[in-house]
């Protein structure tokens, strides 16, 4: 009776792997493209990703000039604004020299 | 007013030079393999020199001022350093559009240059953002980055011959073509001018601040 149960036992395991192997292989050979019958002609390709240069090589001269110039714009602005505030408070200071 | 004719000058001879580019780009034969995303490269290498440069420039001028602590090298650092970032940014936009049409990806985790050039721009990042939120000691410490940013370069820039990968290996610009090689020194000249301009104007922005806030404490006084 016991070497029943332990064959019934070995023979469910046997089965289980047997089942997650085969659906394992079915998930991955369904992700393979089928085998091709021959030489398939470039032109008859349908599905073939075409992405053009043109306006990547734009883009990225594009930003190359935003971001130059933006950043000497920038540097530009507050160079001036520090300039003008320096020239603001040395007035002050000497007109404090001055009135003492 | 020497200076400023200087800048003037720089901007206005790297405004023609970027203005002159397209031009000569488009000159310039087409790449075997890749075409015209190839293109990019006038662009995308010479950020990355001028980037690996203004390392260069914040590594020894920060290395200065640890060893003689002169306010003149501590904002040649500080302008150094944000140029990187600014090229980096640059040199990281470029770089995926050309690898999107190249390798089909945007970007490449397995690349050690891409990884390592974002690694090197953190780095610069980290050193600004110390001297803008760290608060005062905080020139001593990202002074020591701005070294350690610098060590970082040579492995950069030799990743591509150790560890092989998607990029092309350093000799790239060894071996341009002729046609190719002239449209990549214009561009060159142009991204160096602009870069001479943007560090003295940045160089002039820290003195003025320092020269004020020496003005303000006066006042108060």
């Amino acid at each position: 009776m016991t070497n029943v149960r332990w064959k019934m036992f070995n023979v469910r395991w046997v089965a289980a792997v047997a089942v997650c192997v085969a659906a394992v292989s079915t998930a991955v050979l369904a992700q393979q493209p089928p085998a091709p019958e021959g030489f398939i002609p470039m032109s008859e390709v349908t599905n073939r990703e075409v992405l053009p240069a043109a306006p990547l090589v734009f883009y990225a001269y594009a930003f190359v000039w935003v971001a130059l110039m933006g950043y000497l714009w920038v540097i530009w602005r507050r160079i001036g604004q520090v300039e003008q505030d320096l020239s603001a408070v040395t007035r002050r200071l000497n007109q404090g020299r001055e009135g003492r | 007013m020497g200076q400023n004719r200087l800048i003037a000058g720089l901007v206005v001879v790297a405004i023609v030079l970027f203005a002159g580019a397209p031009f000569v780009i488009d000159a310039a034969p087409y790449e075997s393999t890749m075409g015209l995303i190839q293109k990019i490269f006038y662009f995308h290498v010479p950020s990355a020199m001028v980037m690996f440069a203004s390392a260069f420039v914040c590594g020894i001028a920060s290395a200065i001022y640890l060893a003689r602590r002169t306010p003149g090298s501590d904002r040649m650092a500080i302008a150094g350093a944000e140029l990187v970032v600014v090229f980096g940014i640059i040199v990281l936009v470029t770089g995926p559009l050309w690898a999107r049409k190249a390798w089909g990806v945007w970007w490449d985790w397995g690349d050690v240059r891409l990884v390592t050039s974002l690694v090197l721009w953190l780095i610069f990042v980290a050193y600004t953002l110390l001297r803008r939120f760290a608060g005062p000691g905080s020139d001593v410490l990202a002074a020591a980055v701005g070294v350690f940013g610098m060590a970082n370069v040579p492995f950069v820039y030799w990743s591509v011959n150790v560890w092989r990968t998607l990029h092309p290996k350093t000799t790239v610009v060894r071996t341009l073509s002729p046609e190719m090689r002239f449209p990549f020194y214009w561009c060159l000249a142009a991204f160096l001018c602009l870069y001479v301009a943007l560090l003295l104007l940045r160089v002039r922005l820290e003195r003025s601040k320092s020269t004020l806030e020496a003005v303000y404490a006066e006042l108060e006084d």
